[in-house]
Parts: structure tokens; C-alpha cells; sequence
């Protein structure tokens, strides 16, 4: 009999994923706690953070779920429910028994009883195992022959799933300053930054159009043609900010006032008419120092 | 002194007196990309008298800053700052709705309007608006004459036209507010080819009566 058999997980509905062996170094990490180190505390979470985002990604999960870290040996078997599985990070050797082969960056269904080795890793030193829902992160005992991840409530006994969830849109978009920001009057760049926008209606793959505040020039002149990247807010001479998109020209004859951060772009592109819109200063720049509360 | 403003934290755009700096500094990249002296340069976009780089995080951004200002030899003809390209002979049919009002503009009658714009050699300066749209500079002075008041909604793919002191094709239809002169049956973006435009900056250009 085994420990898995005594924990009665077996005849669970939820998906489980039983732990028969760590192998080396294995364990279970999400991304990790930043700003702890004044404590003491590195980040933690899972060394290749990229390799855990696309393994979370590829079964349909935030980038930060918690997900299998394993330099070689890690066992596991599905218990409960059938679970969906993807694996980035370090190539490794792979054998699934009582299912499908599971490759790399291939996102599979296991069925329950089906039994995932990370035999040996090539190429790398840390293979991601993500599964669709993401694991409980938690302490980890050490039972006899099985060993079983802890779960939330309940720490010792098993993994379980959890829904997955769509990234949170943040409340306001990160801008730096852009090149024509002394085109336009002083308050240019706090109106900017506390100011609320609506999107409006003739948004496009080219741009997402705001209305709200309006920003006055004090250069008037025209501007010659100039490069643009995704992410630029033109100011056509209705005053009404435009953010550029995926389809936007790469020249343009409006002055641009600000840029949104590269890690915001993925947000302005899920916006839809009616929604609204604030930006605050990136920090980094001494010029961003307004604060919008 | 060529002017350095802030992009964000992917992008530099450097500002300068004249066309011809633009095209050389422009050029200087591509060389010292093509021979690996700088990493991490993603795109670099000239135009009438900016370049525009964004940039990776691989980027020497010390040394990107230094190929962006340091002074260039500008010689007089921005073409011969490009290694040699083919040069490219467009037909047109000189039909375009505006071809007469350009004429009156510019005091011409419409055969002159045509000779003068057969007559010289265009050189593509910068791509921009669509995928494909060069702005040929070299055009006529005499031809020199401000965009339409009202752009049309809808231009016509392969139209040949003229604004400002650039001519220009337009690689498919759009909106547009550039005096019309002719069309032409030219592929200037072929989305299948790896060399998808058939002008890119330092091109060369002649029209010619089809």
C-alpha cells in the first residue's frame, strides 16, 4: 500500500498530481517575491522566470503560476482528473506511461494514471513542468515511499489546480515622455497623467483613439514626418490622444507626447470603445515626477 | 549638433539639419550593423529629418548614441552615400486627376509637367505611411507644390503623384492628399518576397512615359 492510496486521494474528482519522486532539485515555483531583500529574502520562484512564463502560457495560465522545476528525476502521477501539461525550459528525456508523449513546448492531456518522468535534462539545466490551472506552491513532506506536494488548506497532502485567470488590466498605463513633449504647453504632462480618457469608437488595429482631456501646443509649426513606435500617443490638431498599435504608420506627422511602456502594449490592445483610460509617469525619469494622486 | 530625444525605453530619436545627414547617419548604422559592430539594433526608421532606432537590451546604448551624433561626411548627392543599388525604371501613364490642376499651379501646360517629371533621377530618402510608400526626393523645384486641402478618401494603388518636393507611388489604395499625375502597373510591395519593397532609402528612380 502505498501513500498515496492511504491519503484517499485516488477517488478525489479534482485533479491531482501525486509526487513519487523529486529527482534532483525538484521542487514547485511560481515567480517568486521581489522586494523582500532588505529582510533577507532573494526573490525565490523559479530561476528561469521566462521558461516558467511560456510553460504557464502554452496550457492557457497567468505566466506566474506555480509549476514543477526539475534538473532530472521528478515523477509524477495524474490522480482525480485528467490534467493538461506543457514543459519548457531545459530539453529533457521524457517518458509518459498509461498516456500521450509529452514534448517539448507541446501542451498534451494526460489521463489519470498516467505517470510523467523527467528522466534527464539536456541542453539546460531546469525543465519547467506547468499544469493547466497551476500548482499550490507549499512545503513538501517527505511520506514514506510517495511523496506528495502540499496543497493549500490542507499542506502535506497533494497538488491541486486551481481556474486559471486572465491578467489583471492595471489601472493606469505606464508612460515615459515622448520626444514632442515640449511642443505643448506645462501642463501637458500632468494633464496627461491625471486626466481620465474614454476610449472611443473609431479605434483600430492603428490606433486606439482617446477622447477626454485635450492638450494645446505652444509650438505650432509643422513637424516634419518622423519615425513612430508602437505604443506613441500622437496628438493630431484636435487635441484628442492617439495611441499607436500593431497596424500604425511608421512615420507620422503629429507631435508625440508620450510613449506607453513596452510592457503595457499587450493592455492598450485589449481596450474597447467606452473603456477608460489613466496613465501615470514612469518613475525612472526624472521629468516623471508628477505625482497623479 | 544632431539632437538626441527621449523614446521611451526601447527607442532613440536623433534630429538633424538636413535630409542628406539623415540618410548618412542612416547608412553608417546599417554598415556597422551589417559588420556586427553593433548588437541589438531592432529597426531604424529615417525620415525628412529624423532617425528613428529602437533597440533591444543587447544594445550598446554608449555606442549607438555615439553613431547617431557623431558628425558624417554629407556628401552633396545623398545617393552616392548608399552602396550601389539597382536602379529602378518605373513606367507611367501619365493620367492622373490632377495632372492639370499641377500644370495650372506651377504655370506649366501638362506635356511640361511630364517632361520635367520624366526628367530626373529620384532618390528614395525614407519609407514611410504604408508599407512600401518611399519618398523620392530630386523632384523638379518647378513641380513643387503643397499637399490637397482635402485628402481623397480613397487613392488608387500604383498612383504616381507629388507633394511638397517628393514624388512618391502609392503601393496600394488608400486615403491620400498627394497631387495625382499617373498610375503605374508596378509592384511596389510584394508581401510574399523576402525583399518585399521594390524601394527602399538610397534607391534610385526614373519614371518614363509608357
Amino acid at each position: 500500500m502505498t501513500g498515496l492510496a492511504m491519503t484517499g486521494l485516488a477517488t478525489s474528482g479534482l485533479a491531482r498530481l501525486a509526487v513519487h519522486s523529486w529527482g534532483v532539485a525538484g521542487s514547485v515555483r511560481g515567480a517568486g517575491i521581489v522586494g523582500r531583500a532588505g529582510w533577507g529574502a532573494p526573490r525565490g520562484g523559479a530561476a528561469d522566470v521566462w521558461s516558467l512564463g511560456l510553460a504557464n502560457r502554452l496550457v492557457g495560465n497567468i505566466a506566474t503560476l506555480a509549476a514543477f522545476e526539475s534538473s532530472g528525476g521528478l515523477d509524477v502521477e495524474v490522480v482525480g482528473a485528467s490534467v493538461l501539461v506543457a514543459v519548457a525550459g531545459a530539453e529533457a528525456d521524457i517518458a509518459v506511461t498509461g498516456g500521450p508523449t509529452v514534448a517539448w513546448g507541446t501542451p498534451t492531456v494526460l489521463p489519470v494514471g498516467a505517470r510523467l518522468r523527467i528522466l534527464r535534462c539536456r541542453h539546460g539545466a531546469r525543465t519547467m513542468v506547468a499544469v493547466r490551472g497551476g500548482l499550490h506552491p507549499g512545503a513538501h513532506c517527505d511520506d514514506g515511499d510517495d511523496v506528495l506536494v502540499a496543497v493549500g488548506p490542507d499542506p502535506g497532502t497533494a497538488v491541486s489546480l486551481m481556474p486559471a485567470v486572465p491578467m489583471p488590466r492595471p489601472e493606469r498605463l505606464i508612460v515615459w515622455p515622448g520626444p514632442r513633449l515640449d511642443w505643448f504647453d506645462e501642463a501637458a504632462w500632468r494633464t496627461l497623467c491625471t486626466s481620465a480618457f474614454e476610449v472611443a469608437p473609431a479605434s483600430n488595429r492603428v490606433g486606439v483613439r482617446l477622447v477626454g482631456a485635450r492638450f494645446q501646443r505652444t509650438v505650432t509649426q509643422e513637424l516634419v514626418s518622423e519615425g513612430m513606435v508602437e505604443g506613441a500617443i500622437q496628438v493630431p490638431p484636435s487635441g484628442h490622444p492617439i495611441m499607436m498599435l500593431a497596424d500604425h504608420p511608421t512615420t507620422g506627422g503629429y507631435p508625440v507626447i508620450a510613449v506607453v511602456d513596452p510592457s503595457h502594449l499587450g493592455h492598450i490592445a485589449q481596450l474597447s470603445a467606452g473603456d477608460e483610460v489613466r496613465f501615470r509617469a514612469v518613475a525612472l525619469w526624472p521629468r516623471g515626477g508628477v505625482d497623479p494622486d | 549638433m544632431p539632437r538626441l530625444l527621449p523614446y521611451g525605453p526601447t527607442a532613440v530619436l536623433a534630429e538633424y539639419a538636413s535630409v542628406d545627414q539623415v540618410l548618412a547617419v542612416a547608412q553608417r548604422l546599417h554598415t556597422n550593423r551589417l559588420d556586427g559592430v553593433i548588437d541589438g539594433v531592432i529597426d531604424v526608421v529615417p525620415a525628412a529629418r529624423t532617425v528613428l532606432v529602437t533597440y533591444g537590451p543587447d544594445v550598446d546604448i554608449g555606442l549607438l548614441h555615439r553613431l547617431l551624433v557623431e558628425p558624417v561626411d554629407v556628401v552633396a548627392d545623398p545617393a552616392s552615400a548608399h552602396p550601389p543599388r539597382r536602379h529602378t525604371v518605373i513606367e507611367v501613364v501619365y493620367d492622373g486627376c490632377d495632372l492639370e490642376a499641377v500644370a495650372g499651379a506651377c504655370s506649366l501646360s501638362v506635356d511640361e509637367v511630364v517632361e520635367l517629371h520624366c526628367g530626373a533621377v529620384y532618390t528614395a530618402a525614407f519609407c514611410g505611411f504604408m508599407p512600401g510608400f518611399a519618398y523620392l526626393t530630386g523632384l523638379d523645384p518647378r513641380l513643387t507644390m503643397p499637399r490637397r486641402d482635402v485628402p481623397r478618401p480613397r487613392v488608387p494603388a500604383g498612383s504616381v503623384a507629388i507633394a511638397d518636393n517628393f514624388s512618391a507611388v502609392y503601393p496600394a489604395v488608400s486615403p491620400g492628399g498627394w497631387n495625382l499625375l499617373g498610375h503605374t502597373e508596378a509592384v511596389m510591395w510584394d508581401e510574399a518576397s523576402a525583399t518585399p519593397a521594390l524601394l527602399v532609402p538610397g534607391s534610385t528612380v526614373r519614371f518614363v512615359v509608357r
